[in-house]
């Protein structure tokens, strides 16, 4: 019988080697991750970003649908550092609150395609068989259609909104991700540490939530970044046409609608200018990140 | 393989089914009438109204509407009229559909032209500058706003050096010869092929790259290097051949990612495509015709992803059909 005293021998880091040299799969992740100086640069712009449109309301004087008849297309200038639009808005101010509405859109469009993709994948790799044909042949149902003309056709049926546009990338995009997660848990429940689940006799529930679900982790969470930058992709181009969300709650794309007309084109650039590059600014940060992510979460990945 | 091809084939008929019961799920479960812009009509009356009803099959269940849809579809090649043009949808759609091909086919082949080269070159020559460049432009094209970029290049060549027209497919009001009537159709096209063809070269860039230098880490490169063969036909010969096969998938899979990108591009530039004529669909609630569009894009990718699997067959003779 093992004494208090051997355990802790036992537990006591091996001669010549620190504690923190112990390293956790996470800390290797991030260790890794933090090698890659374009991933964390991602990270650190996504960060600040996210951290404007937290606090929008701290970081500018004026209110985002506050109208000024008496201040329209004002120039940059330092009161309205962005200028104003046709309306005397601050344009810095609908910059801050866009930010906040696109990566809302991000966020919760590429919750919703996770939780029916994971879910959809994970009992379509689990079950096998004629639930595995059903689910895939739906999910091959659903990624027959161009992505954004049965988009908009969604949408424009729905009427446009915030809450749709969440709703319709949601609902549509989730196919990718579950065939992902099919395809990992087709080929991890044939390991031996899923014959000893079945010896052991854990639910099929359980088997799935705790012992495969996490071992296609890395998957998802790359996944998932790279969902939310084309979320926002997908959300500024509905937007710009007129049928994502609309005005007056501004978001980056629906700002960006204004530059359709050519006067606004040619004279007014702090009024599209700005906004295109945020997006684009955003979208390729997250990339980076998601990019860097999956050489950190996988080597074997590495290209 | 003939086998292999029949089964395929056979395969795809439960998807079309789905496809268009899902479409006509959506577009029944629509709030609004088609008929709504008759009801407001002060010089309708309640018969005429249900008279409309009837015509349009209306006042029948959901299933037996669906049912009719299908019918005329597969006997008459029939897809309704459209409500807000009053013309077949089937005729609309073939008068537009060529515009779009147009230029999502050139596109197709400049994403081509300029993503095979760079990727190989930066697989090659991997951690170079090149490389690095590569991989960069590579990550801008896919990160920024396709509409964004055609309103950069509009600013820049249309209006501030007038360059390129700013809009549509010819320019209205001026006749040309045969000659002149291409050329001006090639002066409309050179911009939004440039968007198309520059964003969509991105994602092509990055996965020839790496298909490319999993290909050149392979046993039998290093047996042709060692064979004495110049590095030229290694790469070019035995490499790039075999990097090649599993683009030839990613083709297939860009036709949908492309009629997206017309589809933007197109109402930028004004185009007179298909994508042009859904978005002016979609904002007039014009239901026949955008349920049409919808279900022949999805057909037409479904299609070209066949294509694309049996391509692979002849590309790639390893692979065993059962």
């Amino acid at each position: 019988m093992a004494t208090e005293k051997e355990v802790k021998k036992v537990n006591e880091p091996i001669k010549g080697m620190k504690q923190e040299d112990i390293l956790s799969p996470w800390k290797i992740v991030i260790k890794r991750l933090k090698r890659n100086k374009l991933a964390m640069l991602g990270l650190t712009v996504v960060s600040i970003i996210a951290l404007a449109a937290i606090f929008a309301p701290l970081l500018t004087p004026h209110t985002r649908d506050g109208v000024n008849l008496l201040n329209t297309n004002a120039k940059p200038n330092s009161v309205n550092w962005l200028g104003t639009d046709a309306l005397g808005r601050d344009y810095y101010t609908r910059l801050l609150y866009g930010a906040r509405i696109s990566l809302t859109v991000g966020l919760v469009s590429t919750s919703i395609r996770i939780v029916i993709g994971v879910i959809l994948g994970g009992i379509a790799g689990y079950y096998g068989k004629v639930v595995d044909g059903v689910i895939m042949r739906i999910a091959d149902i659903f990624s027959c259609f161009p992505f954004i003309p049965i988009a908009i056709t969604f949408v424009a049926i729905l009427g446009p909104s915030i809450y749709n546009v969440m709703l319709v990338l949601g609902l549509l995009g989730w196919p990718g991700i579950c065939r992902i997660v099919r395809g990992e848990i087709l080929s991890l429940r044939e390991r031996e540490f899923m014959e000893a689940a079945t010896a052991l006799g854990i639910s099929d529930y359980r088997k799935i939530i705790r012992h495969l679900l996490p071992n296609t982790m890395a998957s998802i969470i790359v996944s998932a970044t790279m969902g939310i930058a084309s979320a926002i992709l997908t959300e500024s181009a509905l937007s710009f046409l007129g049928l994502g969300v609309a005005p007056p709650i501004p978001s980056w794309g629906n700002m960006l609608s204004d530059a359709q007309n050519r006067y606004v084109l040619q004279h007014r650039w702090w009024l599209w200018i700005p906004p295109g590059l945020s997006i684009f600014v955003t979208v390729m940060s997250l990339n980076l990140f998601g990019d860097g992510l999956r050489d950190a979460l996988d080597p074997r990945l590495k290209q | 393989m003939g086998k292999f091809i029949i089964r395929r084939l056979l395969q795809q008929i439960p998807i079309i089914i789905g496809i268009s019961m899902l479409l006509f799920g959506i577009f029944t479960l629509a709030p609004g009438n088609p008929l709504a812009s008759f009801f407001t009509d002060p010089n309708m009356t309640a018969d005429q109204i249900k008279h409309l009803e009837e015509l349009y099959g209306l006042n029948k269940p959901k299933v037996e509407q669906y049912v009719d849809y299908v019918k005329e579809i597969i006997l008459h090649q029939n897809m309704g009229n459209s409500m807000q043009l009053r013309q077949p949808v089937t005729k609309l759609i073939s008068e537009r559909m060529w515009s779009t091909f147009y230029l999502a086919f050139l596109s197709l082949i400049f994403t081509l032209l300029i993503a095979i080269p760079i990727g190989v070159i930066s697989a090659t020559k991997q951690y170079s500058i090149f490389d690095y460049g590569g991989t960069i432009f590579a990550l801008m094209g896919i990160s920024i706003p396709s509409f964004f970029f055609a309103l950069l290049l509009i600013k820049k060549f249309s209006i501030d050096i007038r360059l390129f027209p700013i809009s549509g497919m010819v320019t209205p009001g001026v006749q040309f010869t045969t000659m002149g009537k291409y050329l001006d159709i090639l002066k409309h096209t050179v911009l939004p092929l440039t968007v198309l063809s520059l964003t969509g070269a991105a994602s092509f860039m990055r996965y020839t790259r790496s298909s490319m230098l999993e290909v050149i880490r392979q046993d039998y490169i290093r047996t042709a290097r060692a064979k004495g063969l110049k590095e030229r036909v290694v790469i070019y010969k035995h490499a790039l051949r075999n990097a090649l096969i599993p683009v030839v998938t990613l083709l297939g899979m860009q036709i949908p990612v492309l009629f997206s990108g017309a589809l933007i591009i197109e109402i930028v530039f004004v185009w007179p495509g298909m994508g042009k004529m859904q978005h002016t669909a979609v904002l007039n609630r014009d239901y026949p015709l955008m349920m049409g569009i919808n279900l022949f894009l999805a057909v037409l990718t479904l299609f070209g992803n066949l294509i694309a699997d049996i391509a692979y067959g002849f590309v790639d003779p390893r692979i065993k059909y059962d």
